[in-house]
């Protein structure tokens, strides 16, 4: 679903943003509005170096000093990335990568973050921290967020709102607060 | 255009025997009805037809890659040639002796050929195509170098035929082409051809199943050598003439157009890739392009067989050389979104 | 022993313009996973160009560094149309057969075209390295071979400078790296590919007019050398733009000293030395000296 909105994958569908009607057709026009895909797996150029990952991430933008405070900033954030600027990018543990990524699509300063399963092949812990990082991303950079997880329990802890998908259709939508304390939902997704 | 083989099928289609038959019956009257030119065309039609067919059983129905053919039906045509002139053979045993040589080097370039991946198959056999003709240069005390070399020897008529020797010529390639179609067509429709298919349409399934895979390809390779040596020893019968150009990367290529335009699947499709071969450039100069342009009526052909061409001649080359391991269609499907549904929790 | 070191720099001297022939085909491997083989008639068509814009009795009589130069533009601009308009409908991520396919197609109609817009002739470049040479010793080291390498040089900086300190050089080896990712963050993929395409089709125009003093400018003229070009960038390895350099370089002298010191093979089979190293590289190390091993690609 996640790559029907980014133009990935084809769609006929349209939706709002900011409240314009939009119909991108590619990957290209959607990262122009604004919209920030993290895909499934990371997609983190394995060749390219830490610091080039997050260079390409700024690709749209074009004031060099910023996009080097920025860097520098996720650097901060992120000190693991720091540790490891100069290297391949695809020597990075699963976590780091997943930073990473995260860092990237951000570089771009985009008003929409899609993350695809982030919590895939990681640890816990490390799982934890993610999606701690990700809070508190949304929290004070003010980028929203949607999650495609499959981790019901973190995504819901950290969450806003959530969506339940079956088949293609939105089978529940509540607060998460609310979704947490769904029994069904429990049932089904919580394993309780 | 037999070019719409769905995958997997092993495509022998009912022939139409009574209008093979008329095709023969009016292919051996030509020398009646044409005059000597337009018979030299015709023949030309027929060896070409038959450097297509061997194209057609390597390509089309084992899939492998050649784009240096050409060397094989100049190992044919320089065979055939020297063995006639300077030793004094009899044209068949001559014959023999190319197809049989050609098929040699056949086995040469297909045994490396087993290692490589389809990208570098085609580089590899491209370089083979453009090498040959300097591997002729440089033997000239046999070959007669870059000039070329005449076939002094004439294959002689019976005289009960009423036939001169050009039309004899004609004649002789015209049968000659007719059993080898039955040949591959008999091929195709056997195990053997099964095999071939099979291993065309999926080498790694056809291994899993007990082909030896390595054993089909070779020897298929060796046969479609011999074919193209067979027609190069045709070239050399009607032109009596044969130089290191002829056979360079310029005929490979043009074979591959010729497999291209007749559906390389098709065993009946060589004849009319050979005939597309020789008549195409004839009919464009007519129309006013002149012969220069020709290659480049070519290249588009090709190019837009490739692009457009019915799902049959595409989606065999997708097929024949797409990565086995696993099936990455080129475009993903949608998928039905899972999000928080994981399969084990019972989604309805 | 003199000999030996002649014949070294003569193999360099060739060296130069099979490398400049193999980074363009690089170029197109990494951007497009396929192999061009149209790259050399593509590079003989704007020497041709070069040749109808400098030659005094035929031509425009345009001095010839500006005509190169157009050439190349020329060439910047063709690769990167016919990638658009030839290439890019038979593009398929998993299977780089077709577009082959395509590029044998170009490889005769740009041969045709070429001979019949221009000539069928065979025609000269003015020069563009002055004549002579230095002398070290019995060794003629010909400012024209000096020449060569310098511009040789001079090109494997930029190109690799272009590719590992500009922004669009950045955005080329992305979307190389993970299609995918790049495309997400909004690089336009279809522009790097007519990009590397371009490139490749300026390299090929320089590749052409540099070897043009040796083989003339005729429409067979680089026929042989895509061969060796191709050699260069199989033993350099596919994905690698030093790889091609010093593939080039290597082919080259191998061409040379087996030239020289093997009777058997003379002049007549060194394309025959090309293959062979082709078929070595292939069965032994498929990624080249500095290629990465990709197994979707090898």
């Amino acid at each position: 679903m996640l790559r029907a909105i980014s133009g990935v994958v084809p769609s006929t569908a349209e939706y709002r943003f900011f409240g314009v009607r939009r119909r991108p057709r590619s990957p290209e026009q959607v990262a122009r509005l604004g919209v920030a895909h993290v895909p499934q797996g990371r997609g983190t150029f394995g060749n390219l170096t830490v610091e080039e990952n997050l260079l390409a991430g700024a690709t749209l933008r074009r004031r060099t000093p910023e996009i080097a405070e920025d860097i520098e900033n996720w650097m901060t954030r992120f000190p693991a990335l720091r540790d490891r600027r100069a290297q391949p990018a695809g020597s990075l543990s699963g976590g780091e990568q997943q930073m990473l990524a995260i860092a990237r699509a951000m570089m771009g300063r985009p008003k929409l973050l899609l993350l695809d399963e982030p919590s895939l092949g990681l640890a816990p812990r490390v799982v934890t921290e993610l999606f701690d990082h990700l809070k508190a991303l949304n929290e004070t950079l003010h980028v929203a967020m949607l999650v495609v997880e499959q981790n019901a329990r973190q995504a819901l802890r950290h969450a806003d709102r959530g969506y339940v998908l079956e088949q293609g259709r939105i089978a529940l939508h509540d607060t998460a607060a609310e979704l947490g304390g769904n029994d069904a939902v429990r049932a089904a997704y919580l394993g309780v | 255009m037999n070019a719409g083989v769905p995958p997997g099928r092993t495509g022998t289609r009912a022939v139409n025997w009574s209008a093979a038959v008329v095709v023969l019956v009016l292919a051996l009257a030509l020398p009646a009805l044409l005059p000597a030119f337009e018979l030299s065309q015709a023949g030309s039609a027929v060896y070409l037809a038959l450097a297509v067919l061997s194209m057609n059983l390597l390509t089309g129905l084992n899939g492998q890659l050649s784009l240096g053919h050409g060397a094989f039906v100049g190992i044919g045509a320089y065979t055939v040639t020297i063995l006639v002139s300077d030793h004094g053979w009899s044209y068949p045993t001559a014959f023999v002796a190319g197809a049989l040589l050609a098929s040699a080097a056949g086995v040469v370039v297909a045994l490396p050929a087993l290692r490589l991946r389809g990208l570098y198959v085609a580089l590899t056999t491209f370089g083979i195509g453009l090498v040959f003709p300097t591997l002729i240069q440089r033997f000239s005390s046999w070959t007669g170098g870059t000039g070329g070399k005449p076939v002094t020897a004439v294959y002689v008529p019976p005289s009960w035929l009423g036939l001169d020797i050009a039309q004899y010529a004609y004649v002789l390639s015209v049968l000659v082409l007719a059993v080898c179609l039955l040949v591959v067509h008999r091929v195709k429709g056997s195990r053997a051809g099964r095999l071939m298919q099979a291993i065309r349409d999926n080498d790694l399934v056809a291994e899993g199943f007990g082909v030896v895979v390595p054993r089909v390809k070779v020897a298929t390779f060796a046969l479609s050598a011999a074919l193209a040596g067979l027609a190069g020893g045709l070239f050399a019968l009607q032109h009596r003439f044969v130089s290191p150009g002829d056979f360079g990367l310029t005929m490979s290529i043009q074979l591959f157009v010729g497999m291209a335009i007749g559906g390389s699947v098709s065993v009946a499709g060589a004849v009319l890739g050979g005939m597309f071969l020789e008549y195409v450039p004839e009919v464009t100069e007519r129309v006013g392009v002149p012969a220069l342009y020709t290659p480049v009526i070519y290249g588009l052909v090709l190019a837009l067989i490739v692009i457009f061409a019915p799902q049959g001649v595409v989606g065999l080359w997708h097929r024949l050389f797409r990565r086995r391991a696993a099936e990455v269609p080129a475009e993903p499907r949608p998928r039905t979104p899972e999000l928080a549904v994981s399969t084990e929790k019972g989604a309805e | 022993m003199t000999l030996l070191i002649q014949r070294l720099f003569d193999g360099l001297s060739s060296g130069a313009v099979y490398a400049a022939l193999a980074l363009a085909i690089v170029l197109v491997f990494r951007a497009t996973g396929t192999l061009n083989l149209a790259q050399g008639e593509m590079a003989m068509f704007t020497c041709f160009l070069a040749w109808k814009l400098a030659d005094p009795a035929h031509g425009l009589g345009w001095p010839v560094v500006p005509a190169i130069l157009l050439a190349m533009a020329v060439g910047l601009a063709g690769g990167a149309v016919i990638e658009r308009v030839v290439v890019r409908p038979v593009e398929d991520r998993t299977d780089h057969l077709p577009i082959i396919i395509v590029t044998l197609g170009l490889m005769l109609a740009i041969n045709a075209l070429a001979g019949a817009l221009f000539t069928t002739d065979v025609v000269r470049l003015p020069e563009v390295f002055p004549a002579g040479a230095l002398r070290l010793g019995d060794v003629h080291l010909s400012y024209a071979t000096i020449g060569l390498l310098a511009v040789l040089l001079v090109v494997s900086a930029l190109i690799w400078a272009l590719f590992q300190r500009t922004r669009i050089g950045l955005r080329m080896r992305a979307s190389v790296d993970n299609p995918d990712s790049a495309r997400l963050l909004g690089i336009r993929r279809s522009h790097m590919l007519m990009l590397g395409w371009g490139i490749a089709g300026a390299l090929g125009a320089l590749a052409a007019v540099l070897v043009a003093p040796q083989t003339f400018v005729h429409t067979g003229m680089l026929q042989g050398v895509l061969l060796y070009a191709f050699a260069a960038a199989t033993l350099g390895g596919f994905t690698s733009v030093l790889g091609a350099v010093v593939g080039g370089l290597i082919v080259g002298v191998l061409q040379s000293l087996a030239a020289g010191y093997v009777g058997f093979i003379g002049n007549d089979l060194s394309l025959l030395v090309a293959l062979v190293i082709i078929i070595a590289v292939l069965m032994v190390k498929p990624a080249g000296l500095f290629g990465r091993v990709d197994s979707s690609r090898l």
